[in-house]
């Protein structure tokens, strides 16, 4: 889950971290009751300062995302289905506005950027 | 809390040069401090005169809340210090070297000594001139974290390691900081290294440092921006300019530092086309950073 | 952290102390040996003679035992920059007195092979009448003569630092041109003075001027 972490990227590590989690609950693979990794263990696991890993925690935790528990680690917390809807819908959202930038850096136009669309949808099963 | 490292106006000198001039660094307590410089730029004797082994010409250090040179034997018994060059005796084992250092730290802790050195795999009755220069490196860690240090002087400790020792070195050391919130200041060349751990950084050329500020200020206050149109110089910048130069045709290349958003604007005025505005990593804001520094371009851009 | 000091100096000089003992078992009782065969063991003034021999051997290993623990360990520290010991939270002074303590103390070692080696090397050959045997007395002007040494190396070391051996060696050459300038001008040698000074009593060197005689009068 937190494999292509990318430090290099303008994203600041804690925020990747926190997206990785918030996406992996949305679609279902981390659910009510799982544990994440301990600060210390992400942070040494990911080569990452500890920092970093406690401020995606606290923010996900500030969301009702997960809950840290002194002591027994960390846990995920229910998510709502309609959270987990709004979630993927927002990540779908997320996906596409960086195609559109970078198609506008390119200057693709948007007529070519629909039919490829179209194109990719139905030709590659759905 | 007051902070970990405070260096004022300290100047050095080796022989007839400056090796060190006018050097002012904040190093707050609990934080993982990047110092970054190109070879020769003064970052070794700079680790060096924090520790007390060079004279200060002038200024103030104070580490660990004592004067150094003064003092600095009290701080050193709270200081994980790794230096660039291997700095154990040749003939002794690792066990004869652990059972020396002990001796000298009260708060060495022989558990965490032996865990480190299981962990590390390094065969207790292995002399050190021996050792791999990963098992050395790994060694030098090992002596660092043993003694419950808060503070870690790490001098390019991963340097000339392979990728699967610097990942055992790395992780070690983040252990320790994790589980004790201990202060960092590492010196390495290893810009992608620096970029993952650290939480501030200091830049440093030609013996003076040219930024210091938290991580995310200095990787997010770079940006490189595509300019068609690009105005002349009219000496009313909002941002810094760090260089510019033509890349195709009518484009320009800005670099910029102190960009905010909201600038955008200067170019709606300036009747320009701001086309892109590009983040940069620590490696490329860092080369930016050196290359204003040593050829600074006028007036409008000059750095202060 | 003395005994550290002194476990890492024992083990550096390891090789040379046993070098040492070996030579302060054997070396006088081979002496004699082959002394007594040269000449009348009855006579005193041969034993004597004999004895007066051996006992430049006791005022070598002195000064050869001395300078070896006095220098290597800086040897050793300089090479690696010091950086071991500067890096330690004590402070250098304290440092060097550790280092000091323990050279000293190893000194010890070849001093009782002296006194052990003085006994085997009496016990097992004539003592004439009127003549006495002092192994002890040996031994301990030899602890006294190496500290004495040991004491100036080690000075000299850590005063000069990396330039010891250049100092002394520029001391050396300062005293020739000395003597030659003193010569030339007509007057009484200096260096002869200086050096009477140094090795008569109360001279700190006048130790090594001394008699070590392992049997006397």
């Amino acid at each position: 889950m937190f494999e292509r972490i990318d430090p290099r990227s303008p994203t600041p590590i804690y925020a990747q971290i926190a997206e990785r989690v918030r996406v992996a609950v949305a679609a279902g693979e981390l659910t009510k009751g799982d544990s994440l990794p301990s600060v210390r263990a992400l942070a040494t696991r990911l080569r990452v300062n500890p920092a970093t890993v406690v401020q995606a925690y606290r923010e996900l935790e500030q969301e009702k995302l997960l809950e840290m528990r002194q002591g027994a680690g960390t846990f995920i917390l229910e998510m709502p289905a309609e959270s987990r809807a709004r979630e993927r819908q927002a990540a779908a959202k997320r996906l596409v506005r960086g195609l559109m930038e970078e198609a506008a850096r390119l200057g693709i136009q948007k007529d070519d950027i629909k039919k490829a669309l179209n194109g990719e949808l139905y030709e590659g099963g759905r | 809390m007051s902070d970990a490292i405070i260096v004022r106006n300290v100047t050095y000198r080796a022989g007839k040069e400056f090796a060190i001039r006018d050097l002012a660094m904040t190093v707050p307590t609990g934080s993982v401090y990047g110092f970054l410089g190109p070879n020769g730029s003064g970052k070794t004797t700079t680790l060096r005169l924090l520790l007390g082994m060079l004279p200060v010409d002038d200024g103030t250090i104070s580490v660990l809340g004592h004067d150094v040179p003064a003092g600095v034997h009290k701080a050193l018994a709270k200081i994980g210090y790794v230096p660039e060059r291997l700095h154990l005796y040749p003939t002794l084992t690792v066990e004869e070297t652990l059972r020396y250092h002990a001796a000298f730290y009260p708060d060495w802790d022989n558990a965490r000594a032996e865990n480190l050195r299981r962990g590390f795999a390094l065969r207790a009755e292995q002399a050190v001139d021996r050792l791999s220069k990963g098992e050395s490196g790994k060694l030098m860690m090992l002596l660092a974290l043993a003694h419950n240090p808060e503070l870690l002087v790490l001098d390019e400790p991963t340097d000339g390691l392979d990728p699967v020792v610097r990942r055992d070195v790395l992780a070690a050391l983040l252990e320790y900081v994790s589980a004790r919130g201990a202060t960092v200041l590492i010196s390495s060349h290893l810009i992608h290294e620096q970029e993952r751990i650290c939480d501030h950084v200091g830049v440093m050329d030609d013996g003076r440092l040219l930024a210091e500020m938290p991580m995310a200020a200095f990787r997010g206050g770079i940006k490189r921006l595509r300019v068609s149109k690009a105005p002349l110089d009219r000496g009313d910048l909002p941002f810094t300019l760090l260089s510019r130069g033509v890349s195709a045709g009518r484009e320009e290349e800005w670099v910029v530092r102190g960009w905010q958003p909201a600038m955008k604007e200067y170019f709606v005025t300036a009747e320009s086309e701001l086309r892109e505005v590009i983040d940069l990593d620590l490696e490329e804001s860092f080369v930016e950073l050196l290359r204003s520094a040593r050829v600074p371009i006028g007036v409008a851009g000059e750095e202060n | 952290m003395f005994g550290q000091v002194l476990y890492t100096q024992w083990k550096w000089a390891r090789t040379e102390l046993f070098l040492y003992v070996l030579a302060a078992f054997l070396v006088p009782t081979v002496i004699i040996r082959i002394g007594y065969s040269q000449v009348d063991a009855y006579s005193i003034s041969n034993v004597l003679g004999v004895m007066g021999f051996a006992g430049a051997f006791f005022g070598v290993l002195a000064l050869v035992c001395a300078f070896g623990l006095a220098w290597r360990p800086y040897i050793i520290d300089a090479s690696l920059r010091h950086v071991g010991p500067l890096s330690l939270p004590v402070p250098w002074a304290t440092f060097v007195r550790l280092r000091f303590l323990a050279g000293a103390t190893l000194l010890l070692i070849p001093t009782i092979a002296v006194l052990l080696g003085g006994v085997i090397a009496t016990a097992t050959s004539v003592v004439p009448a009127t003549l006495h045997a002092y192994p002890g007395g040996v031994a301990i002007r030899f602890l006294f003569a190496s500290l004495i040494a040991y004491s100036a190396g080690f000075l000299l070391q850590y005063v000069a630092g990396k330039h010891a051996v250049r100092v002394a060696i520029g001391l050396f050459f300062l005293v020739i041109a000395v003597e030659l300038a003193v010569t030339l001008l007509g007057y009484e040698s200096m260096v002869l003075r200086v050096w009477n000074v140094f090795t008569t009593w109360p001279g700190p060197f006048s130790i090594f001027n001394a008699r070590w005689m392992l049997i006397d009068v």
